[in-house]
């Protein structure tokens, strides 16, 4: 007897609308010290074409004036182990409570592959929930080497920025072990 | 915690509690199950019907997210027990131990089981 996979519509479906996901493997939900003025890229893969409209992460630790942005770069043309040209970025998200902060962006439309993930915040007080070094990590895409059994790198660093940058370049980042636990939501 | 949501504008839009509330299914079921008054009610109705309530919460123990449906499973089983045999200070108790461990039902004058309207 045939087994039944569903209707067309629901077997097509990568992403439920309506639905939030992790942008990035989750591990145990540290907390993360913010560094001012630093962007934090971690890359993640959509498994399928999606609308997204909403970005989101948690705050462990609020700061009494600090802001945070969340966006999504396309990997870099010339090599794509790093971010590239940014794609959306929320506004800048007040910090001086803690909770789940979700900022609403244009309906972007994003095809299925891989993205880069990027936080900013003006404050070097914050704590938010991310990885750091845990063995689910982003080694997947920027790879690790033959002894890291405790350290694996999450992502990229980017000192001095004022803002999420429009477009990064591969001598504006420093390899760095921490990722934070971004979210999208799928357009309902 | 708070969920706070803000427009492209950065300006705050909604806010809302989203702490989670823990179901303690274990905390609510071990007194329940071990006191006379139980033992009594299950022992004088149907033995089937019984032990298919016991193993409906077992089943809610081990459910990630307790939905409406499970629990009217559950209230179809529980008000087919013989629930006469019940008196007021058992419910009064008995809703007692259910408002400690948030589970999502209390139980009426008659020994009934009531669905919380907050359950989806």
């Amino acid at each position: 007897m045939p087994i039944s996979l569903g209707t067309e519509a629901e077997y097509k479906r990568g992403y439920k609308p309506g639905n939030v996901y992790f942008a990035c493997p989750v591990s145990s939900a540290s907390s993360v010290t913010s560094l001012a003025n630093m962007v934090r890229y971690a890359p993640f893969t959509l498994k399928d074409d999606v609308t997204i409209d909403r970005l989101s992460l948690e705050i462990a630790a609020a700061a009494s004036g600090a802001l945070m942005k969340i966006a999504i770069f396309y990997p870099s043309l010339i090599t794509k182990d790093i971010p590239g040209q940014r794609i959306i970025s929320t506004a800048s998200l007040d910090c001086s409570t803690t909770g789940i902060k979700t900022g609403i962006v244009a309906d972007t439309f994003l095809k299925k592959g891989d993205y880069w993930g990027a936080t900013w915040t003006n404050s070097g007080a914050i704590g938010f929930r991310g990885n750091n070094g845990l063995p689910v990590s982003m080694e997947y895409l920027i790879g690790t080497n033959e002894q890291a059994f405790t350290l694996f790198w999450c992502g990229y660093t980017q000192s001095n920025v004022t803002d999420i940058p429009l477009s990064v370049v591969e001598s504006d980042l420093a390899q760095n072990r921490i990722a934070p636990f971004i979210k999208f939501r799928v357009k309902p | 915690m708070k969920h706070q949501v803000f427009n492209q504008e950065g300006i705050l839009i909604e806010e809302v509690d989203v702490s989670p509330t823990f179901v303690n299914v274990t905390g609510f079921m071990m007194p329940i199950f071990n006191s006379p008054e139980y033992m009594n009610l299950a022992l004088n109705s149907n033995l089937l019907i019984a032990s298919r309530l016991e193993s409906l919460m077992l089943r809610l123990e081990n459910l990630p997210m307790i939905t409406k449906l499970d629990i009217e499973v559950l209230k179809m089983t529980w008000d087919a027990m013989n629930l006469q045999l019940l008196t007021s200070e058992n419910i009064e108790s008995w809703n007692e131990i259910a408002s400690q461990c948030n589970m999502p039902f209390r139980f009426g004058a008659d020994g009934s089981l009531l669905i919380n309207l907050t359950v989806e």
